[in-house]
């Protein structure tokens, strides 16, 4: 068939669909004023806030402020397209995304328009961009691991399914780069991962589609993007539509990791259309709710009891800071929101530690609980040796001056910190993991030189894929190590080393 | 006077005195006779307690737009064009 005969085919079954005696009674208002975005309407005598209310060219408005005669709409669109005197008809909807199950794979803008050139997502199901989040008996405790493949993050800083873990850092230290890895670790994991960009070059989304596609981590991803050029509401709403394509995926019972990149530039663009509202600033002139802008937003990630559909949402706000102030006033916000953070810091990353995160400070409020056995067995030697390692990491100097003991703790300190880097995009199963850790903590570096560390583990890594994968699938499988599996790898580490 | 002072001092007073919607404006292609308004005022019986101003516009070429305060009921031909056209034309 040609494309033309395509196109008729397409037409006709619209024009078949198509009711000429359908009666609508709609409310109706007329276009008083618009002003940087915001537009004032006048009629709609019965619209509610958050309604939508759609323009003559098609573009939709979303109902924000109620005056005694009139409203004001953000445009969740091209508002240069809105003349004054326009007619504008209430959906009667309060404002939703359509969900399904193909949105497995695509690229959305915050009000469900596909952005990836492939078909528009026909759903009857809706699922409203603001709700109340789940209450005290609904959740459940966090008990099952989220692996983020990351040696540092799963033994030090454990995160579980339905935690908030607050990436933090500077720019250009490798806050996204956690979260993707996170996501490409999810592959097979029965986890649903939803990407949201917030003000992001619109490069930077496309290579991380690109990245995404090639690892076949769009196969279970969703991606939501409201990049640097669109409007201040779409940026507003990106998060909240990334949220309910979770709820979504969550009311089936399953697994969601949701990634807000990132949630500063969030707090920009609400700032951007409080103002245009002449809503009153507050400190750095943000308006006076920011902290709920998004409390309610981080509040809708939980893990909810089987009783109540099961299933859980996790997930990873970014936040970047600026000189590494994380006393700024959104940084700290979103700090006593989170269930933990992971702070990523700039003289880290300049000196090669990539993963550049401060262990010291960084804390997940969930811990342990949320660790698999085997993890736990070996991370518990792991953090008591670098905390050691800390306080006396400044005399590392004076070397030649110091005691056998305090030597020991430091080369034993140093070793594990170079053993804890990881290149990006090379997530680790839970088994490969435990096994390199097992191998620090048992002191088998200690003899080997600095610079060893890194072909040592790249052995030991090529090894265990050659010639044990068994032992690491038993590992993966059980989650525990026994001494039958410790005498097993000891012969392993010593042919490596 | 000018037609938007008329406007806005009609709302004004309406405000002031506290009072619902009183009029109802229905919009035709030409200029309705009595018997015709009669059967729309019979189809829908809150017209009749409302005082009715009649407007004429050619350009919605056919049909009827009644409206009551913001509540439109369009059944004009045009508006009926317009979202068969979006509709053949939506997502191509």
């Amino acid at each position: 068939m040609t494309i033309s005969d395509n196109l008729m085919a397409d037409i006709s079954t619209k024009a078949a669909l198509f009711d000429f005696n359908k009666v609508t009674i709609e409310d109706v208002g007329i276009v008083k004023k618009i002003q940087d975005g915001i537009v004032l309407l006048t009629g709609l005598d019965n619209v509610a806030y958050g309604d939508i209310v759609i323009f003559e060219s098609g573009v939709e408005g979303y109902i924000i402020d109620l005056a005694q005669h009139e409203a004001g709409a953000i445009v969740l669109g091209d508002y240069l397209t809105i003349k004054s005197g326009d007619k504008v008809v209430s959906s009667g909807k309060t404002l939703s995304i359509p969900v399904d199950d193909r949105l497995i794979g695509r690229v959305v803008s915050p009000i469900g328009s596909p952005l990836d050139g492939k078909s528009r997502i026909n759903s009857k199901i809706f699922y409203p961009l603001e709700k109340i989040a789940p209450g005290v008996v609904y959740r459940k405790s966090v008990s099952v691991p989220l692996q983020t493949g990351l040696k540092a993050i799963d033994a030090l800083i454990p995160i579980g399914r339905g935690q908030r873990q607050l990436i933090l850092g500077d720019r250009g230290t490798g806050k996204t780069t956690i979260a993707v890895d996170t996501i490409i670790n999810q592959k097979g994991k029965d986890v649903i991962c939803v990407y949201c960009a917030i003000g992001q070059k619109n490069s930077k989304v496309a290579a991380l589609i690109e990245l995404l596609r090639k690892q076949q981590s769009m196969d279970y991803t969703v991606v939501v993007s409201a990049s640097a050029s669109q409007p201040a509401s779409l940026q507003y709403l990106a998060p909240y539509a990334a949220t309910a394509i979770a709820e979504y995926f969550m009311d089936k019972g399953k697994d969601v990791l949701i990634v807000y990149d990132d949630l500063t530039k969030h707090a920009w663009a609400y700032r951007e259309v409080s103002l245009i509202l002449r809503r009153p600033a507050g400190r750095e002139a943000y308006p006076g709710d920011v902290f709920y802008l998004h409390s309610r937003l981080l509040e809708r990630s939980c893990r909810r009891d089987e009783k109540y559909g099961g299933g859980s949402i996790t997930a990873l706000p970014i936040i970047e800071t600026l000189d590494g102030d994380v006393s700024g006033y959104i940084p700290t916000n979103i700090i006593s929101i989170t269930d933990g953070q992971i702070f990523l810091e700039s003289d880290l990353f300049n000196s090669g530690i990539r993963p550049a995160i401060n262990v010291g400070i960084s804390v997940s409020r969930v811990g342990g609980n949320a660790q698999a056995k085997a993890m736990k067995q070996v991370a518990g030697r792991l953090k008591l040796d670098l905390a050691q390692y800390r306080e006396i990491s400044a005399f590392s100097q004076f070397e030649s001056e110091l005691d056998e003991a305090t030597k020991t703790l430091l080369n034993r300190g140093s070793k594990i910190t170079r053993l804890l880097k990881q290149n990006k995009n090379q997530p680790l199963s839970l088994g490969e993991q435990v096994v390199v850790i097992w191998a620090g903590t048992k002191g088998y570096l200690d003899n080997i030189p600095a610079d060893g560390v890194e072909a040592f583990e790249g052995k030991l890594l090529q090894t265990l894929r050659l010639k044990a994968k068994k032992l690491v699938a038993t590992i993966n499988e059980k989650k525990i190590l026994t001494e039958v599996e410790e005498k097993e790898l000891e012969a392993i580490v010593k042919e490596c080393l | 006077m000018d037609r938007t002072i008329n406007t806005q001092l009609e709302n004004y007073i309406s405000d002031m005195t506290g009072s619902s919607v009183k009029t109802a404006k229905i919009t035709a292609a030409y200029v309705l006779q009595d018997a015709e308004l009669q059967t729309i005022k019979s189809a829908l019986p809150i017209l009749q307690k409302l005082d009715l101003s009649v407007e004429v516009n050619p350009g919605i070429l056919a049909g009827i737009i009644i409206q009551v305060g913001s509540v439109v009921v369009d059944l004009s031909l045009q508006t009926k064009l317009r979202n068969y056209f979006k509709t053949l034309y939506d997502n191509l």
